[in-house]
């Protein structure tokens, strides 16, 4: 299995496992670069992928009930990153509802890709913004990546903002033959947090707790054992 | 390493287990012979940061973060009171909650003052995650257990998620070769797990548990979920309820308790073709709700009026030892097992 371990400057990580998904990149010619992570050739499609803001929609296919139980999960994590995500039925998939629904960061579809998007729209952030918002854009699209799991998604359409290089030597080379990925939510523990908290505290003498311990180690020696026959 | 040595030196004795509940975490751990339980509601009150002096004049334990005062476990309680505001809590219906952008931030914390350090980087820690809920739409614990997971690792444990309701058989069946029905009725949903021979043949949850009671009390007699809930912590007793709050909660109490073993009986029917259960085995009943006084004697009431019609043969109905750390106790057999 491969994935890749993408760094930018604030060190945040993102790898993106070898999902069976493919990422499309919508540049100023508003013409869809396909980059299939299972075959790409060159990283350089990554970082350019990484370097465009926010995600425009997340397009899930195919189109069925496993996604639309998705939609649920796909809220509550909106809220959690303090964005207005917006959540779209695939109806709503033309030029109209997309300005209108311009307020949010995130905006969600589960429908298919879309032919085109309004070029006007491409860029809307100030430059000043733009390392932060790359930060978000990992942010994202690690954990929706994460929320989604495995093949449960296809494609992630995200706007092109610029063709400045935000994240350059940030890339390393493929890493991990098998490797579990390590990180896929951002870091959770403050930093030099420290809390007393009151703690309801009993001891209990309890030598049934080894000895559970053990009977279940030899149950499930023997459980296996049974499953290789 | 020899069980001789570990008596020696309780350091040794590495493996720990975390209850995460919607209303307390629980840890425990092995010292010596004995296992210690650590107890911390999971509530947290957040405050501006010119309330600070006031909380170091009356000696409560504070955290700044992100420009804010947090107050953490049941001491937020305690400082609600006192600011007339009501602690929030960083889990709901048994997972993180989703509104509450510094859920995960408090849940850290928690869980690293009940699990203190731990005792060589990368123990193993088994800490509890609900089953899917089969009566919430859309219930999904990926994300739940991942973050867990997450602020484990970070603060230095190796962790293995385990299913709440394995996590009691483990604490409780190891006579019955950890075969059993273990049912953890918690604060935000009740689990079940069906074990046999310490593998688990069915789980689910349902998204009824003590904040469902409380609730439905709370509306039944037009008062709050906050001061049902006092009621009920303060000792009732289900088969003779004084008072209408207590009347209530036992009403509500007992629907739980109807709710579950139909639901046992719907969900076993379905898969019974792939699991066998040839010897009788118990029904472990666990968790803070299950606390009430008469809350088995119920169960057990409830059940013999199915005369029979249960799918699973029953060897007997019984409470965990200590309903409150059964599922902390039970990840602690696992933890410290040795692979």
């Amino acid at each position: 299995m491969k994935y890749f371990t993408l760094k930018n400057k604030t060190n945040t990580q993102l790898y993106i496992e070898d999902l069976g998904i493919s990422l499309s990149a919508l540049g100023s010619s508003a013409k869809v670069n396909e980059l299939d992570l299972q075959n790409s050739r060159s990283l350089q499609e990554v970082k350019s992928l990484l370097e465009i803001s926010p995600i425009r929609e997340i397009n899930c296919w195919p189109f069925n009930k496993r996604n639309q139980e998705l939609q649920s999960v796909l809220k509550n994590k909106v809220s959690n990153l303090k964005t207005h995500g917006v959540i779209r039925k695939p109806d709503v998939m033309n030029k109209s509802n997309v300005i209108e629904d311009r307020p949010s960061e995130l905006n969600i579809s589960i429908s298919p890709i879309p032919d085109s998007l309004d070029s006007e729209e491409m860029s809307s952030v100030p430059t000043g913004k733009k390392d932060s918002r790359i930060d978000e854009l990992i942010h994202k699209m690690s954990d929706l990546i994460e929320i989604m799991g495995k093949n449960a998604f296809s494609t992630i359409t995200p706007r092109s903002l610029s063709t400045e290089n935000f994240i350059s030597n940030s890339i390393s080379s493929p890493v991990g033959n098998g490797e579990e990925p390590m990180f896929i939510l951002s870091k959770i523990m403050p930093e030099e947090a420290v809390v007393n908290v009151t703690l309801h505290q009993e001891e209990k003498i309890r030598p049934d707790i080894d000895e559970a311990s053990e009977s279940l180690k030899r149950l499930r020696h023997k459980n296996k054992m049974k499953n290789k026959k | 390493m020899s069980k001789q040595e570990k008596d020696r030196d309780p350091e040794l004795i590495t493996g720990v287990g975390l209850d995460v509940g919607t209303m307390n975490f629980v840890s425990a751990r092995k010292i010596g012979k004995s296992v210690t339980t650590s107890r911390v509601r999971n509530a947290f009150l957040d405050l501006p940061l010119e309330h600070k002096r006031m909380l170091k004049i009356s000696n409560t334990s504070f955290v700044e973060l992100s420009g804010k005062l947090l107050v953490i476990g049941d001491e937020a309680l305690e400082t609600a009171n006192l600011f007339n505001k009501e602690a929030r809590r960083p889990m709901a219906g048994g997972i993180v909650a989703s509104g509450e952008i510094d859920a995960q931030q408090v849940i850290g914390l928690i869980i690293k003052s009940v699990l203190g350090d731990p005792r060589k980087l990368g123990e193993r820690c088994c800490y509890s995650v609900p089953a899917s809920a089969v009566d919430v739409s859309g219930s999904d614990i990926t994300y739940h257990s991942r973050v867990l997971g997450k602020i484990l690792t970070e603060i230095g444990y190796s962790p293995e998620p385990i299913n709440e309701a394995l996590a009691v058989i483990f604490s409780e069946c190891a006579n019955s070769n950890f075969s059993g029905l273990g049912i953890s009725y918690g604060s935000g949903m009740t689990n079940v797990c069906l074990s046999y021979n310490a593998m688990s043949a069915l789980e689910f949850s349902l998204g009824r548990g003590g904040d469902w009671v409380d609730n439905g009390a709370a509306r039944a007699i037009g008062t709050t979920s906050a001061k049902i809930c006092a009621v009920k912590e303060s000792g009732i007793s289900i088969l003779s309820p004084e008072g209408r709050e207590a009347e209530a909660l036992a009403v509500y109490l007992e629907n739980l308790i109807d709710y579950t073993i139909n639901n046992i009986m719907a969900h076993f029917n379905k898969v019974k073709s792939n699991v066998m259960v040839p010897k009788p085995i118990p029904i472990l009943v666990s968790g803070g709700t299950s606390l009430a006084n008469g809350f088995v004697e119920k169960f057990k009431e409830r059940f013999e009026s199915l005369k029979g019609r249960f799918p699973i043969p029953i060897s007997e109905i019984r409470a965990a030892h200590d309903p409150l750390t059964s599922v902390a106790t039970g990840l602690l057999v696992l933890g410290q097992m040795e692979d």
